[in-house]
C-alpha cells in the first residue's frame, strides 16, 4: 500500500432503509476514492446527493455495507479499532450549536482530548495551541451561546485540532453561517491545511469555497461525476449545471464569450482573474 | 402614481439596558416603501436588519417613531395589532422549523384559521398557495416532516402567503438551501410578486440574488437606514458598501474595475446575459476601428 | 421575559471563594443548609446571617445580585410567613374577624421568612462563584461511592452538564418559534385556560421535533470526539483541595458549634 493514500474508497456501497416502505434507498453506488495525505478536498453536490453520507463513512460513524473504507490502513468496520479511527479523523458538522457540548469555550476544546485520556498539563497545552490557532484564544473563557456562528464553528474546529487528528471532515460547515463567518472558516480551514498539513475534507455547496481546495470532487446520485482540480472541474459547466450546482459567474462567462468566439481564457476562477484576461485583450488590441 | 404602503418615520428601539440578549437596535429609521416593490434588505449580521423588520408586523414595538401601515399607525389601536399580523406577513429565516401540524394541508391553514375565516375560503387559499409554492396538491395529505429540506421551505412560506397579506416580508429565505433550492425559492418570490401584485421584502446576504430580483434595495448599517434607492442606485456605492462589510455583485464589480482603468462601460450589470454583450461590444468594437 | 432568569447564573470573578475546591464548596454548602436548620433562636440565626455574609465579601459577588435571586422567590416567602402566622398559637393573642393572630405566629413567621431568605442566599452563593461545569463535575466526584450500587454517577453528571449547556439554546428557541406563530396569528394571551394551552401547540411540537433533532446530532459529534462514557476520560481541570479550602471548612466548623451553643443557652424560640 502506498502511504501517501490517507483515506482509501474501495466500490463502497451504502442504503438507507426506509421502514416505513420497507424499501432500500440507494446512497452511495459503487464508489471508489483515495484521498491524499495534506490533500484539501472539496465535496461538492446538491443536496441528497452522498456527500454527507461520505463524510459519515471517513470515520466510522456509517460502515459501507459492501466494499470498504481504510483510514490509513484501518478497515473501518473494525469496532475494536473505532477510537483510533476517530482520533486520526475528526469531523465539523453543520450545525455549530448541536455540536458543542460545554457551557465554556476552553471546557469544550478539552472535550475530545479528555476523552482519549491524555494528561491534564498536556490537554491544557493542546487546548491553548487549538484556541490560538482558530484565533480564539481570547474567548476561551466566553460561553458559547454569545458567540457568532462562524465563531463557534471555530471553536467547534478548534475542539477537533486538540485530539491532533491527521484529517478533519467538515460537513457543511458553512451553511448556517453569514458571509463574514463563511470567511472566518474557510480561512482557519485552509490555514491548518497549508501550515500543518492536516488533510481536509470540506463537504459545501457553495462554488466561491470549492474554488480554494486544491481537488474538487462532484458527486452526484451516489457516484462521482468530476474529479479535479478546481480550473478543471469548473470547466465542465454543463455538468454541473445538470447536477443542479452553480458555477463560478467569472467562468460561465468566459466560456459564453468563448462561444461567441472571443478568444478568452476559459479556466479563469474568480471575477479579478477574468478582468486580467479581458484587460489583456483590450492591450493586445490597441 | 406609486402608492406608499409602509412607512416608518423616526423609528428607533433601543433594548432595555442589562440584559445579555444581543443589542440589534435601530437608530432613527424613517423609509417610505411603495405598493408592488420587491425591496432586497442587506446589511451586516447585528446591521438591524431583523429588528426593522419585526416591527413592520408589531412584534416589536419601537421605543420612539412610528409605523405607518397604508396610512395608519399600527399601533393606534393594540388590540388591532393581530390583524396588523395578517396584513404584514413574516416568514423568518429557517421557517421550516415552524411546521407543527400532522398534515401539510393544516399547517397551511394555520394562519387563514387564525383569521377566522371560512372553511371554504381556508380550501381555496391551501390549494392555491401550494400551487404558487410550485407543489401539487398531493402534498397536501402528506406530513410535513416526511419532506425534505427544500420542500418543508416552501410549504412554510405557502403557510405565510396563505394570509395573503399585503406585504409579504421574507427573512433569508434561501438560508442553507442548495443552488437549485435557493434558484427554486427565488423564482417562487418573483412569480408569487407577478401574480398577486403584492409588495415584497426580501432579506439576503447574496447580493447576487438581490441584484437579480429586487426593484430598490434598503441597506442597513450599524442600526442606521444607510440607502433605500433603486439597484442600480445602491450597488453604485461600491466602495461605501465595501466599508461597511458587504459587496456589489461578482459581475458589477467586474465593470466597476474595468471602468477604474478607463474603459467606458456601464455598471449596472447583473446579469450573465448583459455582462456578455456589454464584454462583446467592448471587445469586438475595439477591433472595429 | 425568560432569558432574564438569574438563579444559578455565574458571576464572573477571580476570588479566593470561586478558587475553592468545588467540591469543597458543595460541602461547605451543605453545612451551612444544616447550620441554618439547626437554627433555634434569632441569636444563632443572626450568627449564621454573618457567617454567609463574610462568605460573600469573600467572594466579591455584588450584593445586589443576590437579591436578584431572592426577588423571584419573594411570593415564596411571603406564603410560608404568612401561614406560620396564622397557624402557629402561644403567647398573647390578637383576634380580629375570623382571624387570629399569636405573639408567637409573629416570631415564628419572621423566623421562617429569614431562613428561606438565608437558604437561597447562601446557595446562590455556591451558583455564583462555581461554574456550572465544574459544579457538576464536582457532584460527581461526590457521589462516586454510588458506583458500588452499579449507579453510573458519570451518566448522570454528563446530563446535568448537557441540560446546562442547552437551557440557553432552547430558550433561544422558544422565543424563535413564539415569533414565528405570533407571525401566523397565533394568539397566546387572550382566551379561556383550554384556548391558552392549544395556543402552545404550535410552539411546542416544533420545538420537540428540533430537540430530538439536536440530541440526534449531539450524540454523533459527542462519539466523534471519541466520548464512550466516563471510563478512561481525564479532566483537564483538576480539583485540588488546598489550605484555603481547609480554612474555609474549618470556619464554617467554628460557626456550626457556636450555633449549637447558642441554641443551648439561649434556648429554643421554636
Amino acid at each position: 500500500m502506498k502511504m501517501s493514500n490517507f483515506i482509501e474508497f474501495e466500490n463502497v456501497c451504502f442504503a438507507y432503509r426506509d421502514e416505513e416502505e420497507g424499501t432500500e434507498v440507494k446512497v452511495i453506488e459503487n464508489l471508489s476514492l483515495t484521498v491524499d495525505k495534506g490533500d484539501f478536498v472539496c465535496v461538492l453536490g446538491h443536496n441528497g446527493c452522498g456527500k454527507s453520507t461520505t463524510a459519515k463513512l471517513c470515520n466510522a460513524i456509517l460502515v459501507p455495507q459492501s466494499g470498504r473504507v481504510l483510514v490509513d490502513g484501518i478497515d473501518t468496520r473494525d469496532e475494536d479499532k473505532i477510537n483510533d479511527i476517530r482520533k486520526k479523523v475528526g469531523m465539523v458538522f453543520q450545525n455549530p450549536d448541536n455540536q458543542i457540548v460545554a457551557t465554556i469555550v476552553e471546557d469544550d476544546v478539552a472535550f475530545g482530548p479528555e476523552n482519549l485520556g491524555i494528561s491534564p498539563e498536556e490537554i491544557r497545552r493542546r487546548v491553548d495551541e487549538a484556541l490560538k490557532q482558530v484565533e480564539m484564544y481570547d474567548f476561551r473563557l466566553s460561553e458559547p451561546h454569545k458567540l457568532s456562528g462562524g465563531q463557534k464553528q471555530r471553536v467547534a474546529i478548534a475542539g477537533i485540532i486538540a485530539m491532533q487528528p491527521e484529517c478533519i471532515v467538515l460537513d457543511e460547515p458553512t451553511a448556517m453561517l453569514d458571509p463574514r463567518g463563511r470567511r472566518e472558516v474557510m480561512k482557519t480551514v485552509k490555514m491548518l491545511n497549508e501550515k500543518f498539513g492536516i488533510t481536509v475534507i470540506f463537504i459545501t455547496h457553495y462554488m466561491d469555497e470549492a474554488v480554494k481546495a486544491k481537488r474538487v470532487i462532484v458527486m452526484d446520485e451516489g457516484k462521482i461525476v468530476l474529479d479535479g482540480n478546481p480550473r478543471e472541474v469548473f470547466t465542465h459547466i454543463d455538468t454541473l449545471k445538470r447536477v443542479g450546482l452553480d458555477v463560478p459567474e467569472a467562468t460561465e462567462l468566459a466560456m459564453l464569450l468563448n462561444k461567441d468566439g472571443i478568444k478568452i481564457e476559459k479556466d479563469v476562477l474568480d471575477i479579478d482573474e477574468l478582468l486580467d484576461c479581458v484587460i489583456g485583450l483590450l492591450e493586445d488590441k490597441n | 402614481m406609486s402608492v406608499t404602503v409602509l412607512e416608518t418615520k423616526n423609528l428607533t428601539h433601543v433594548y432595555s439596558k442589562g440584559t445579555t440578549s444581543q443589542v440589534d437596535a435601530i437608530r432613527d429609521v424613517s423609509v417610505k416603501i411603495e405598493q408592488g416593490e420587491l425591496v432586497g434588505i442587506i446589511g451586516h449580521t447585528g446591521s438591524g436588519k431583523s429588528t426593522l423588520i419585526q416591527h413592520f408586523n408589531g412584534l416589536l414595538k419601537c421605543t420612539s417613531g412610528t409605523v405607518l401601515l397604508e396610512g395608519k399607525d399600527i399601533w393606534q389601536n393594540k388590540k388591532n395589532i393581530r390583524d396588523v399580523r395578517f396584513k404584514v406577513g413574516i416568514c423568518f429565516q429557517y421557517p421550516e422549523y415552524q411546521l407543527f401540524e400532522e398534515t401539510v394541508y393544516k399547517d397551511i391553514a394555520y394562519g387563514p384559521k387564525n383569521m377566522k375565516l371560512s372553511d371554504e375560503e381556508i380550501d381555496r387559499r391551501v390549494r392555491q398557495v401550494i400551487s404558487f409554492v410550485g407543489l401539487d396538491e398531493s402534498y397536501l395529505e402528506k406530513s410535513p416532516f416526511d419532506l425534505s429540506g427544500g420542500e418543508k421551505r416552501r410549504v412554510a412560506i405557502a403557510g405565510v402567503m396563505a394570509m395573503e397579506p399585503s406585504v409579504l416580508i421574507l427573512d433569508e429565505p434561501c438560508a442553507g438551501l442548495d443552488p437549485k433550492g435557493r434558484e427554486t425559492v427565488l423564482s417562487l418570490i418573483t412569480s408569487y410578486r407577478e401574480k398577486t401584485g403584492s409588495t415584497v421584502l426580501v432579506v439576503s446576504h447574496s447580493m447576487e440574488d438581490i441584484s437579480k430580483i429586487a426593484t430598490k434595495v434598503l441597506v442597513m448599517n450599524n442600526s442606521e437606514l444607510a440607502y433605500y434607492d433603486t439597484v442600480d442606485g445602491v450597488f453604485t456605492h461600491s466602495s461605501e458598501l465595501y466599508d461597511m462589510g458587504l459587496n456589489v455583485p461578482q459581475l458589477t464589480m467586474l465593470f466597476l474595475k474595468l471602468r477604474e482603468k478607463g474603459y467606458d462601460v456601464p455598471v449596472n450589470v447583473y446579469t450573465l446575459d448583459k455582462a456578455k454583450a456589454e464584454l462583446e461590444k467592448l471587445l469586438k468594437g475595439g477591433s472595429d476601428e | 421575559m425568560i432569558s432574564d432568569i438569574t438563579i444559578g447564573q455565574y458571576y464572573k470573578e477571580n476570588s479566593v471563594v470561586h478558587r475553592l475546591d468545588p467540591r469543597n464548596k458543595i460541602i461547605l454548602t451543605v453545612i451551612i443548609i444544616a447550620m441554618i436548620f439547626c437554627c433555634k433562636n434569632f441569636l444563632a440565626l443572626a450568627l449564621v446571617a454573618a457567617v454567609i455574609i463574610v462568605s460573600i465579601l469573600f467572594s466579591k459577588v455584588p450584593m445586589k445580585m443576590f437579591f436578584k435571586s431572592l426577588k423571584s422567590i419573594i411570593p415564596i416567602i411571603l406564603f410560608t410567613a404568612i401561614l406560620n402566622l396564622f397557624y402557629v398559637s402561644g403567647g398573647k393573642e390578637w383576634s380580629f374577624w375570623i382571624l387570629k393572630i399569636s405573639e408567637k405566629g409573629i416570631y415564628t413567621a419572621v423566623f421562617m421568612a429569614f431562613r428561606i431568605i438565608l437558604l437561597i442566599v447562601a446557595s446562590s452563593i455556591l451558583t455564583y462563584t462555581t461554574v456550572p461545569t465544574m459544579l457538576t463535575d464536582a457532584i460527581e466526584k461526590l457521589l462516586s461511592p454510588l458506583k458500588v450500587f452499579k449507579i453510573s454517577v458519570h451518566s448522570l453528571a454528563m446530563m446535568m452538564t448537557l441540560a446546562l449547556r442547552f437551557i440557553p439554546t432552547l430558550i433561544e428557541e422558544i422565543e424563535r418559534i413564539t415569533n414565528a406563530q405570533k407571525a401566523r396569528g397565533a394568539d397566546f394571551e387572550n382566551g379561556s385556560l383550554i384556548d391558552r394551552v392549544k395556543s402552545l401547540i404550535p410552539v411546542l411540537v416544533p420545538l420537540f421535533v428540533s430537540s430530538f433533532k439536536r440530541a440526534y446530532d449531539l450524540a454523533f459529534a459527542m462519539s466523534c470526539r471519541c466520548y464512550t462514557g466516563g471510563d478512561g476520560r481525564t479532566r483537564m481541570k483538576q480539583m485540588k483541595f488546598g489550605i484555603k479550602d481547609i480554612g474555609a471548612l474549618a470556619f464554617y466548623a467554628v460557626s456550626f458549634t457556636a450555633v449549637i451553643l447558642l441554641n443551648k443557652y439561649f434556648g429554643a424560640l421554636i
